[in-house]
């Protein structure tokens, strides 16, 4: 009896007193997710709930956040309880502090708010894009990749600069995840439209030429939301199909640029999109031609979810970095390379 | 025959010879990955668009190397050969020379010539003559208008600060400066502030923001 509480004490030492752990809180668009992580990246628990507009709708920012305010109780408590932890167990509270839609942000921060100080708990504000970045690392096990970044507010192309990531190439208006869900809202789909979108494609036959638009490193997808839009008279399936064909190569072309001009040997791709099947089989094309890697990320951890504000959670952590509960903001359109990232050199 | 000296996004680049001449065979192959008829026309465009731009920008003051043949069928581009560093390699030790890239670019966006892919990997120093040459015309395009000259210089800081994080601020001081001499003072401001209007255009967050 002794030996086996003993055993179990050592036990807990170890595994609860050892490691850091932190409780991080997603909430820039549709998501709702929050996840429980440690020190060793091991995900302890990730849940979320997402939010659904009717169809042929985008997303409607209040909406959403009535929605995330509503799950946000159930949610935090389901996560504790998979972790089998209590909210007195975390080392740290951390949120998603932009980029994305004011009041689902600020659903999620004035939790992580509440939360810090009802229990005296460091807060933590991170950017929704080096949360993908980051996850993604740690699970593909990637060390100095070149990132595509293909989230619904972001498509870019980074490189690790000093302390920060540096934007190698860019979308000079529209992201691609827009443009999917803008074509799809055009001919009657909720957004995100990507998965619809990827279905209709698989019947397409006919390509439809459409604006390809890369200056240097840089993509342009407005031009071709445009021309699609006065071609809805053709089928669905063609236009799906032509659309992923040309923002998909635009897309692949600037990844091989990055990794043709870099020479770094290991592709990541994180983000929403990051889940189509089109576009992976292009990345691997890519990557082969430019000997390099590519790694993919468990579907469940492409999309947005709590782990990857977690995760980040506990880097900062680690570099002793959190902020006071007063100047723990949103801001929406927070600029990645802006973004301390005291882990990278 | 020819051997492949580098495999870069869009092309083979392959040193060989044109008859006596040290030659370079810049080949567009099919890209596996991508729609037929995309690929072909990207093919095919790019390949006129190099060609035709080459000889015009020498005119307008910028070297390149000299084209002996285009096969529009093969997708090929022979010229000569410009053996020597690129300026990619010599920057990071010598900021300055990005000011020899400005006064480049500056003398082809005057002519209405947008480079499309001003990249230092793209400027090489002969050794032969100690000249620079500006090559890759395959994304370049003819445009006086100021949004596209100015979306030319921002892939130049983009690209600075990506692939030459530790004097890009330096450096792109110096590409400014050398910029201004053939544009001028107020070329240069208003290309300036075109660029910051392109640079906060709603690419940062979602703008789906009611």
């Amino acid at each position: 009896m002794e030996k086996g509480n003993l055993h179990r004490w050592v036990e807990q030492l170890d595994t609860g007193m050892k490691y850091k752990r932190g409780l991080g809180i997603e909430s820039t668009a549709h998501t709702f997710g929050v996840s429980i992580v440690d020190e060793r990246g091991t995900i302890l628990s990730n849940v979320k709930e997402v939010y659904k507009p009717p169809s042929g709708k985008g997303i409607h920012p209040r909406e959403a956040s009535r929605h995330h305010a509503e799950k946000a109780p159930k949610l935090i408590g389901d996560a504790l309880k998979a972790a089998a932890l209590a909210i007195d167990d975390m080392d740290f509270i951390a949120y998603s502090a932009g980029p994305g839609l004011g009041p689902c942000l600020r659903v999620g921060a004035t939790l992580a708010r509440a939360l810090s100080v009802y229990y005296n708990k460091p807060i933590i504000p991170v950017h929704h894009g080096v949360g993908h970045i980051e996850l993604g690392c740690l699970l593909t096990g990637s060390s100095d990749p070149v990132v595509l970044l293909l989230s619904g507010g972001h498509t870019m192309i980074l490189v690790s600069g000093i302390r920060s990531w540096v934007v190698f190439g860019e979308t000079l208006d529209l992201t691609l995840g827009q443009l999917i869900d803008q074509f799809g809202r055009a001919i009657g789909y909720s957004s995100p439209a990507g998965p619809s979108i990827e279905k209709l494609a698989r019947d397409g036959k006919k390509y439809v030429t459409l604006p390809y638009v890369v200056k240097g490193n840089d993509l342009s997808f407005s031009g071709m939301l445009t021309s699609i839009k006065k071609e809805l008279s053709r089928p669905y399936e063609d236009l799906a199909f032509s659309l992923q064909e040309t923002a998909f190569a635009m897309v692949a072309e600037v990844s091989e640029r990055a990794l043709a001009l870099t020479g770094k040997r290991e592709l990541l791709v994180v983000g929403g999109v990051a889940a189509n099947a089109r576009l992976s089989e292009m990345l691997n094309h890519v990557a082969d031609r430019q000997g390099a890697a590519i790694k993919p990320i468990p579907i469940a951890f492409a999309g947005d979810c709590g782990a990857q504000i977690a995760w980040p959670g506990i880097l900062y952590n680690k570099a002793g970095i959190s902020a006071k509960a007063e100047d723990a903001f949103v801001n929406q359109s927070w600029r990645i390379d802006r973004v301390s990232v005291p882990w990278r050199s | 025959m020819e051997k492949l000296i580098k495999r870069g996004a869009e092309a083979d680049i392959l040193l060989g010879w044109w008859g006596p001449l040290r030659a370079v065979f810049k080949v567009r192959r099919a890209k596996p990955y991508m729609v037929t008829e995309l690929d072909l026309k990207l093919r095919k465009a790019r390949t006129i668009r190099e060609a035709s731009v080459m000889p015009q920008a020498r005119k307008a003051g910028a070297n390149t190397p000299y084209i002996f043949y285009v096969g529009i069928r093969t997708f090929t581009i022979v010229m000569q050969y410009i053996d020597g560093p690129t300026m990619k390699e010599m920057l990071d030790d010598k900021p300055v020379l990005a000011a020899e890239l400005g006064r480049t670019l500056s003398k082809l966006h005057s002519v209405g010539i947008i480079h499309g892919d001003p990249n230092t990997a793209n400027f090489i120093l002969s050794d032969a003559n100690r000249l620079w040459y500006t090559v890759d015309f395959g994304l370049s395009f003819f445009s006086s208008e100021l949004e596209d000259i100015a979306v030319d210089i921002h892939i130049v800081k983009e690209m600075l600060a990506a692939q030459h994080k530790r004097v890009f601020q330096e450096a792109f001081n110096h590409f400014l400066t050398g910029y201004s001499k053939t544009a001028g003072q107020h070329g240069l401001t208003q290309i300036l502030k075109k660029l910051n209007e392109i640079e906060r255009r709603g690419r940062y967050g979602r703008q789906l923001v009611d």
